[in-house]
């Protein structure tokens, strides 16, 4: 069968991820987001469970506390790992420097003082702006070729090698023709993220359109589903799971490689801010940004598995 | 007028070489009837019904629905598959409705609602048909599945194994509730299904045609079901033409058709 062959060679693919699973771009591995191994499962990755056969409220808030305290002797551990490190190493900042710093640039988040001194908020939203542009501009391109290469045979003859060869490619190589081309830095920067976003989404979407199941189709053509009708009714809602999926790791990635764009790029955003910080022998500063575009990163990924969660449906059979 | 199925042939073309699935089939089915078609996994029975709903298209021969030859599908002919089928993000109501609509452009939408509640009425639907089909049992998806079909007014109705995967008291009650619906139907008279199941096959049909795997006939024989309707399920055992058709039907299959491809694939 050859839709299946084409299904097989998309599970080859590295980038290639369903339902919640999401691909975690430095390691490589799938997990879920939300399900813990085992154990002290968290109560969206737990089964549900028959009521009658409900564990007593007493022993759930139990395994939510269990989850409190272990996520928090998680951190104890790291802070201990760092302190431990900062102790032999004095250029390090410690835990505690950090923190102050981290305080101090969250009392005055949005101060502007000109450029070379604005708060840690207007970086953040500079970054956050900078991705969502190049994000959306992404989806612009990659939502229709990955609903044309998974839709014909043809196209995906035609753009898959392509693909291919592009998506092993480091986005910061694209830098330097987005300055020539574009003559900005910041517009680099934005073309980065753009470049960067494609990939995954362009192929979670070719592969939710290539993948709809022959009993689907039949349904299509034997109550003669109109070509507009097939695609809101049938394609579109069929594939949106999975191309939802694919945004949301195109976000993850793109939250990643803004930083160190704009390393490169200079003169706004938490990239600079970063090595900025770094050339100021500010340490403090950069263990403290590192937290906070932690956070940033954590709440993107959440909203985009609140989307997810939305358009998936349940599937039948 | 009639359903005719004129020397059909077809043969899939696998890696372990061609597979004659049709080997030359001819059937008349008449206006009004119920005609199930039983057989061994293998012996192109589903491959039959596909082409009578132009799903799939035959090497040679044709079938002729009303004097005009079926090409491809059309809403003269609804199907409602094994695996139910129904589209996962729809609820029951879109369903039915959704399919009714595009499969007949021709009447009014108004007047396709309409029906399509009176069917989701008269299958137990109606209180669910917000629900997504995921969140209702498998006889409900069946009969979603059925309802969806009656609502666009066939004129000949293709059942593919409709019940083979529920529970042998839903299917029961389904098997009832099919011969209900049609036989108070005036648009949708000719019923085709293919079954794996002996006593379905007796008390729904008219005639049984029993079909063959290769390299023998595809349709080794057709059994005429002349049991006076309504049938009462209870009481059908005790008949002698069902017992006569029973054991000659349990004879055909468990012995005479019995070739070593079919344990093969019953295996399989």
């Amino acid at each position: 069968m050859s839709e299946r062959d084409l299904k097989t060679s998309f599970d080859a693919l590295p980038g290639r991820v369903d339902g919640a699973a999401v691909l975690d771009p430095s390691t490589g591995i799938e997990h879920g987001d939300t399900a813990p191994p085992s154990g002290t499962a968290g109560a969206a990755g737990r089964p549900r469970r028959v009521a009658g056969l409900r564990r007593p409220a007493s022993a759930r808030a139990r395994s939510a506390v269990d989850q409190v305290v272990l996520g928090f002797a998680g951190f104890v551990g790291l802070f201990a790992l760092w302190a431990a490190i900062a102790a032999v190493s004095p250029d390090l900042p410690t835990p505690a420097e950090s923190l102050s710093a981290l305080s101090d640039l969250l009392a005055e988040p949005f101060h502007d003082n000109g450029p070379n001194d604005k708060g840690i908020g207007i970086q953040l939203m500079t970054s956050l702006q900078r991705v969502f542009i190049g994000f959306a501009l992404a989806l612009v391109v990659a939502i229709p070729v990955g609903f044309a290469m998974g839709a014909s045979r043809q196209a995906w003859s035609a753009f898959n090698p392509v693909v291919q060869l592009l998506r092993p490619v480091s986005p910061l190589a694209w830098f330097p023709l987005g300055l020539v081309v574009l003559k900005a830095a910041p517009a680099a920067a934005i073309f980065v993220i753009f470049i960067t976003s494609i990939w995954p989404t362009l192929l979670n979407t070719a592969f939710g359109v290539a993948s709809v199941p022959e009993s689907h189709k039949n349904v299509a053509r034997v109550f003669r589903f109109s070509k507009f009708k097939y695609t809101r009714h049938v394609l579109l809602p069929y594939s949106l799971p999975s191309m939802v999926t694919g945004m949301r790791i195109s976000m993850g990635i793109a939250w990643m490689v803004i930083v160190a764009a704009e390393m490169l790029s200079g003169g706004t955003g938490i990239g600079f801010f970063v090595w900025d910080a770094y050339n100021a022998s500010n340490l403090a500063n950069v263990a403290a940004a590192i937290f906070l575009i932690g956070i940033v990163g954590v709440a993107l990924d959440f909203a985009f598995g609140k989307l997810q969660a939305r358009v998936q449906y349940k599937e039948v059979v | 007028m009639s359903l005719e199925i004129m020397g059909v042939r077809k043969t899939f073309h696998t890696k372990s070489g061609a597979q004659p699935v049709l080997r030359g089939v001819d059937l008349e089915i008449e206006k009004g009837e119920f005609v199930s078609i039983i057989g061994h996994s293998g012996c192109g029975k589903s491959t039959l019904l596909n082409v009578i709903g132009g799903l799939e298209g035959a090497d040679e021969g044709k079938v002729v629905l009303d004097g005009f030859r079926v090409e491809g599908p059309g809403p003269d002919r609804a199907i409602v598959f094994q695996n139910y089928s129904l589209l996962p993000w729809m609820s029951v109501y879109d369903n039915v409705v959704e399919a009714a609509l595009s499969a007949r452009p021709d009447r009014k939408s108004d007047a396709t609602r309409d029906i399509a509640e009176k069917y989701l009425r008269s299958t137990g639907l109606w209180l669910h048909r917000d629900k997504k089909p995921g969140e209702i049992s498998g006889g409900m998806r069946q009969r979603t599945a059925v309802a969806r079909a009656f609502a666009v007014g066939p004129k000949v109705l293709l059942l593919d194994e409709p019940f083979g995967a529920l529970d042998a008291l839903t299917r029961s009650n389904l098997q009832q509730q099919l011969i209900d619906l049609w036989s108070h139907e005036d648009d949708t008279e000719t019923v085709l299904m293919v079954t794996h199941g002996i006593d379905e096959a007796i008390f729904l049909a008219d005639r049984i045609v029993v079909m063959a795997n290769p390299p023998k006939p595809s349709v080794a024989e057709i059994i005429e079901v002349k049991i006076e309707r309504p049938r009462d399920k209870a009481e059908l055992p005790k008949d002698p033409e069902y017992q006569r058709i029973r054991e000659r039907l349990v004879y055909l299959l468990e012995r005479e058709l019995v070739t070593p491809q079919t344990n093969e694939q019953e295996a399989a």
